[in-house]
Parts: structure tokens; C-alpha cells; sequence
């Protein structure tokens, strides 16, 4: 029994830290843009379908397979900052994010419908070539501790390319106070791309670490994006830090009640939990104002 | 009582909309096909004048319209197939609860100050755990494949054909509503009430309009509508599955209905539902396709023609006439 919840745990702290992954980019286009990015989900689907398309039937090796993913998914990200989310900037408030929430979801019923039709089977599946570790007397999946690792390396990475890089602080001056940011000369229009291809980056990189762990389909963009979604709006939407902890509480405590309750009755638990949460601490887990 | 140059223009309009929509099924008695598409396409119409109440009047973000119409339909259709009450009863107790429900969610996000956007994602949330809830509950709602409910009546409309039945009924509906609506909104204040709040919720509520109450109370009789209705549908499609009440197949379409005719406008459902109806019917060849179509529309719509299509009319088409 002990094992078993030493697994469940790794499980779910691996499924959070691909949570995390995916909202960091979120909190940080929110942040930035005022967007609430809506097609969030469907970048991790252009990165995985990419990726597949090339190494399967086109024979690409597939490191380069998946460079090719995220190099695509630069490409749309670049595309909904500065041509789909283009007439939204010249708005303010409230106005303005409802209309990114809108046409968000409007590019992702598009790439959506896009990419059912054209690859409905480019399901993405990564192998690792020794399944098993044996560790203390457990035997660990190969990949489930590779896909830890490096999503938290990369979560690492983020937080620090924000804490100590020029460019990280400019991106965390700019959403603490644009007009302050701007006196000081700080690019709006060129730190917004920049977060948006982060952003795009680091969700094609939780597609591939999910893609170690689980088949990604191609359809499974929505569920991603509520996911990230939800995971946002537990961490407090503007801070990535906060983010973060909500991807690894959500992960767990969604592992263990699949465990419990069964897969259908577990999301809803979650949901409720989080509608919970949305109601008694509208700022997020880590109480920071947004 | 609001008195523009437009007063004499709205009553013909509203008296010419009754007219087309009851005369609208005669020249195709023959051919069900097209009257089903007609009904279908006015239970949309009230759905999305639920969803403008909620969106477009009182700015509530409601992205759980789907989800309220199917708590309505699955009422219905348990109560109806397990025989615990019949359809009046069945109907009538969708209503109640569907308000009920929406009238807490309004009352929540209010009380707790939710924005729009937090509304939305609170509501979205509620869609999900419908969802997964009908999903989940394979014993009471018969899971993904849903259940069959057949041959209820409806007093004296059995006479109609099969379609004609659902399209008066949702049409009777509808139309009610839209009085009602009507005179609120240009003869009482209730009218320039929803007008301050469209504009400034907080100069609304500093010239002494109680904000709050307008709110709960709109989304109290938005939700019930949407209650009655969703029950309505479920009689009319027969059957009651989980697709039938998903985001892409309600909450989605109500958007690009509401977005495309004209926020807060009672005109507006008519035209957009009407529009969605055509261009639906006439992509139906492209299969699959269509989605990538819709989301294509909506990118440009939402670019170029945010207010849509009422008060575009206003503004550049009615100058001509006055």
C-alpha cells in the first residue's frame, strides 16, 4: 500500500509540473497581453501533431521531429500576437479582455477544426528505451522520471530567466505597471511577442514531456486548455510562482481522487474544489492581487 | 416611457416579426425537413436571447447556457421516463430548478464581485461538472449514449405535424418573451435601468439603480426561460444525450448568434439565429470542415463587426429614412 502511494504521489506531482507547465505561459500572456489565451491548449496540440506528422510519416529523426513541433508552434503564437489578437491592443479594461477571451476561442475552434480534419491521427507517443528503474525496492517508469525532471529543469529555468535575466525583469515590470514600465522605456508591443513565444515554447515542451507519459491526441487541445485554465485561476492569475504551486497541488489531488472516486466523478470533485477556491480566494492560493 | 423617432419604426417591426415568424412554416407543410430546421432554429432564438439578457443587458458572462438548458432537459426526460410525473409537471419543475440554479450563480458572483471573466470561468466550470456529471452517472442518465423519450403529448397541438407541434410551441414562447421584454425595455424604467448598466455599472449604481437586483432578478427569469426551453428541446429532439447540451453545440453557436446580430438588442437573436440557420445549412457539405468555417467567421466577426448586425443598421442604414 505504502509503494503504491509513493507512486500515486510521483504520478501526480509529475501530471501538475505538465500543469504547470502550461499555465505558467498562460499567467504570464494574461499578465502581460491582458489576454486570457483560449487557444493555449490547441499551441500544445500544434507542437504534438507537428511532431508526429514529421516523424512518423514523413521518417524525420525525431529530435528534430520536435524541434520542428515547437519551431511550429513559434510560428502560430507569432501569428495570434501580431495578426488575430491585433485589434484587441487598441482597446482598455474590461472590454479588452473580454474580446481576447473571444477571439481566443475563436482561433482555437479554428486550429481545432484545422487540425481534426487534416491529422486526426497524429497521435503523439514517446518511448523511452529502458522502461523500469528499480529504486529502494520500487520500480519507477523510465519516463514518468525523465518527464519530472525536465519539466521541473524547465520550470527552474523560467523562474529564474525571470528573477535574475534584464529581460525577466522587464516582462515582470511590464505586468506590474505598464505605464511605469513604459516611462522607463520598456517596449510593450516587443516584450508581448516575446511572452508569447515563451509561452508557446513552454507549452509545446509540456506536450512533449506529456507525450512521454501519455499518448496526446489530436483533439485533446480544449481539455489542455481548461487544465491550464483552471490551474491559472487557482494560482492567482498574475503570478507565475503561485501558478506553480497550483499545477502540483492540482496534479496530486487529481491523481489520488481518480484513485478514489473513479476518472469522471474526480473532475468534478476538482471542479468543485476550484469553484470553491474561485469564490472564498479570488486572488489565488498564494494571495497575490491581480 | 422612451420616446425617439424610432417608437412608431420598432412597434412596425416587432408587429411585422410576429407576422413572417407565425406565417413562416405554411409554405412548407410538406417537407418536414425545413420546418424541423425552423424550429430548431427558434429554440436557439431563445436561447440566445437568454444568454443576451444575461450578457448583453447586465454584463454576466453565463458560458453555461448549454448546461442549464440540458439540466432542463434531463429533469424532463428522467422524470418523464421513470413515469414519476407528467410532461406539464416534468416541465414545469425544469424551470424551477434551472432558476434556482442560475439565480444562485448570479447571487454568488455579485455577492463575491466576480468580474465578467471570472463569471465566465465559474460558469464554464459549472458546464464542466454537468458534463462529466451526465457522463459519470451512467445508471441515471444513461451515459455518453443518453436515453429515449418518445411520444409525449402536447394537448391540442397534436393535431400538427410532428415539427410544426415543437416550432409553434418554442415559437409561442418566444414571441411572449419578446413582448414582455419589449415593454420593460421601452415603457418602463427597467428599460433605462439595463441602458445605465450597459454603459457605467457603477454610475448605474450611483444614480440610485440597485445594480444588484437587477441582476439576480434578470438572471433569475433568464435561467428559468432557459429551463423551460432546454425541457421544450428535449421533447422536440427525443433524444438526451450529453452531446446534445455541450459547449460547441449550444453555448457556441448562442455566441456567434448573439455576437452577430447585436449585443443587447431584441432584434438581434432573430437576425443572427436566422443567418446561422442559412449559412449552416448551406455548409453542411463541407462535413468536418465547418468548424474550421465557424471559427474563421467568428475571428472575422469579432475583428470587424463587434457590435453587429442591429446596430449597424442603426448607425449607417436607418440615417437614410429619418
Amino acid at each position: 500500500m505504502d509503494a503504491s502511494i509513493i507512486l500515486y504521489l510521483l504520478d501526480g506531482i509529475v501530471f501538475g509540473l505538465v500543469l504547470s507547465l502550461i499555465a505558467a505561459g498562460l499567467t504570464l500572456i494574461y499578465g502581460l497581453a491582458g489576454v486570457l489565451n483560449l487557444a493555449h491548449g490547441e499551441l500544445l496540440v500544434v507542437t504534438t501533431v507537428t511532431a508526429a506528422v514529421l516523424s512518423g510519416s514523413l521518417g524525420l529523426p525525431l529530435p528534430l521531429a520536435l524541434i520542428a513541433g515547437i519551431a511550429a508552434t513559434l510560428a502560430v503564437a507569432v501569428v495570434l500576437d501580431r495578426v488575430v489578437l491585433s485589434p484587441i491592443y487598441k482597446l482598455e479594461g474590461e472590454e479588452r479582455v473580454l474580446l481576447g477571451l473571444y477571439i481566443t476561442l475563436a482561433f482555437s475552434i479554428f486550429l481545432h477544426g484545422g487540425i481534426i480534419t487534416t491529422f486526426p491521427l497524429a497521435y503523439l507517443t514517446l518511448n523511452m528505451p529502458t522502461p523500469n528503474i528499480e529504486l529502494l525496492g520500487l520500480s519507477f517508469r523510465t519516463a514518468q522520471v525523465v518527464a519530472g525532471v525536465s519539466s521541473a529543469v524547465i520550470l527552474l529555468g523560467i523562474y529564474l530567466f525571470l528573477k535574475k535575466t534584464w529581460t525577466g525583469r522587464a516582462i515582470r515590470s511590464l505586468t506590474q505597471n505598464e505605464t511605469g514600465a513604459l516611462l522607463v522605456g520598456i517596449s510593450v508591443k516587443k516584450y508581448r511577442l516575446l511572452v508569447f513565444m515563451v509561452g508557446a515554447v513552454l507549452v509545446g515542451m509540456a506536450g512533449i514531456v506529456r507525450s512521454l507519459i501519455a499518448t496526446v491526441a489530436p483533439e485533446s487541445g480544449l481539455e489542455f486548455t481548461i487544465l491550464g485554465l483552471l490551474v491559472t485561476v487557482v494560482g492567482g492569475i498574475r503570478s507565475v510562482s503561485g501558478t506553480m504551486a497550483a499545477g502540483l497541488v492540482i496534479g496530486v489531488v487529481y491523481t489520488f481522487l481518480v484513485v478514489v472516486v473513479g476518472t469522471y466523478l474526480a473532475y468534478v470533485a476538482l471542479l468543485i474544489l476550484i469553484m470553491v477556491l474561485l469564490l472564498t480566494r479570488p486572488y489565488g492560493i498564494l494571495g497575490e492581487r491581480w | 416611457m422612451v420616446t425617439d423617432k424610432y417608437v412608431k419604426t420598432r412597434l412596425y417591426v416587432l408587429a411585422a416579426l410576429i407576422l413572417i415568424y407565425i406565417a413562416l412554416p405554411l409554405p412548407f407543410i410538406n417537407t418536414p425537413y425545413v420546418v424541423f430546421i425552423l424550429a430548431q432554429m427558434t429554440f436557439f432564438t431563445i436561447f440566445a436571447y437568454s444568454f443576451n439578457f444575461l450578457f448583453g443587458f447586465t454584463r454576466q458572462l453565463f458560458l453555461s447556457i448549454g448546461a442549464f438548458a440540458g439540466i432542463g432537459a434531463y429533469v424532463t426526460g428522467i422524470l418523464l421516463r421513470d413515469g414519476i410525473a407528467g410532461p406539464i409537471e416534468a416541465v414545469a419543475l425544469s424551470t424551477v430548478v434551472v432558476a434556482i440554479v442560475g439565480w444562485a450563480v448570479s447571487i454568488l458572483s455579485v455577492r463575491r464581485k466576480l468580474v465578467a471573466i471570472f463569471t465566465g470561468i465559474f460558469t464554464l466550470a459549472i458546464t464542466l461538472v454537468f458534463s462529466n456529471l451526465v457522463t459519470g452517472l451512467v445508471d441515471l442518465t444513461g451515459g455518453e449514449t443518453g436515453f429515449r423519450i418518445r411520444g409525449v403529448s402536447l394537448l391540442f397541438l397534436d393535431n400538427l405535424p410532428y415539427y410544426m407541434r415543437y416550432y409553434y410551441i418554442a415559437l409561442t414562447t418566444l414571441l411572449i418573451v419578446t413582448v414582455i421584454a419589449f415593454y420593460l425595455i421601452y415603457y418602463t424604467g427597467t428599460g433605462y435601468a439595463y441602458r445605465c448598466i450597459i454603459d457605467d455599472e457603477l454610475s448605474a449604481e450611483l444614480v440610485g439603480i440597485n445594480v444588484q437586483r437587477i441582476k439576480t432578478l434578470t438572471s433569475l427569469l433568464a435561467s428559468a426561460l432557459l429551463g423551460f426551453s432546454g425541457a421544450l428541446y428535449s421533447l422536440f429532439s427525443q433524444l438526451i444525450s450529453p452531446s446534445y447540451y455541450a459547449f460547441g453545440s449550444i453555448d457556441l453557436p448562442v455566441q456567434i448568434i448573439v455576437i452577430l446580430g447585436g449585443r443587447a438588442s431584441l432584434l438581434g437573436p432573430y437576425i443572427g439565429s436566422a443567418i446561422i440557420a442559412v449559412v449552416n445549412e448551406s455548409l453542411r457539405f463541407l462535413g468536418p470542415l465547418t468548424q474550421l468555417l465557424y471559427g474563421l467567421i467568428l475571428m472575422l466577426l469579432l475583428a470587424f463587426f463587434r457590435n453587429g448586425i442591429v446596430d449597424f443598421v442603426k448607425r449607417r442604414v436607418a440615417p437614410w429614412f429619418y
